[in-house]
């Protein structure tokens, strides 16, 4: 199982450029990069914290993908 | 209480790196050998890209959940490779006694800069930040 997430194209609706979206969270750009490229898998709180800055369901924003 | 850290911007970095030319200006007008001057220079420059290196882009208490677990990944590394370039001369010394002093120093201190730059170098390009934000 592999965590995935389109975080990327969600803040990009929103209208948040990566740095102001790291600084509402409380994390540097660099941890908003490696989330939206899959390389660091958020903390719960974390995950908890982007879903209501985005106001939407942290399902709706990270998902289990079936490894082949 | 403010904090007394001193962020390391790439402005400061290079500003550093300058004043510590003032140095090797003296090595070169010493009255040492040709080759000696060189060892000194080189091994000066070294001590200057280590400090740079090794310099935090900020305080422990501000980098977030990632950052930490990228930090505590790399010092665990140091700390273990770290300590077997003081087991390896110890072991040396077990077996040779009679070895001086500045040749196991040689084999414990120059690996043990090169763990600690290198590993400080990759801890830095994984936190994706070599210096602090200009403040």
């Amino acid at each position: 199982m592999k965590l995935t997430n389109n975080l990327k194209e969600i803040r990009l609706k929103s209208d948040f450029n990566q740095s102001e979206f790291a600084r509402l969270c409380g994390v540097s750009r660099q941890t908003i990069h490696a989330i939206e490229s899959s390389k660091y898998t958020p903390s719960v709180e974390l995950a908890l914290k982007i879903a209501k800055i985005l106001n939407i369901k942290v399902e709706n924003i990270f998902s289990l993908e079936e490894s082949k | 209480m403010n904090s007394q850290f001193i962020y390391l911007t790439r402005k400061r970095a290079l500003v550093l790196f300058i004043i510590l030319q003032v140095l090797p200006l003296y090595f070169g007008v010493s009255k040492d050998t040709l080759h000696w001057k060189i060892t000194l220079w080189l091994g000066w420059e070294l001590l200057i890209v280590g400090l740079l290196a090794i310099w935090q882009p900020k305080p422990i208490e501000q980098f977030d959940e990632r950052e930490k677990s990228v930090i505590l990944k790399w010092k665990g590394r140091i700390i273990d490779h770290g300590s077997v370039t003081l087991l390896i001369p110890l072991i040396i010394l077990c077996l040779y006694p009679e070895m001086q002093a500045w040749t196991l120093y040689s084999f414990a201190a120059i690996p043990m800069f090169i763990v600690y730059v290198c590993y400080h170098l990759l801890m830095k390009k994984e936190l994706g930040q070599f210096f602090a934000e200009p403040i």
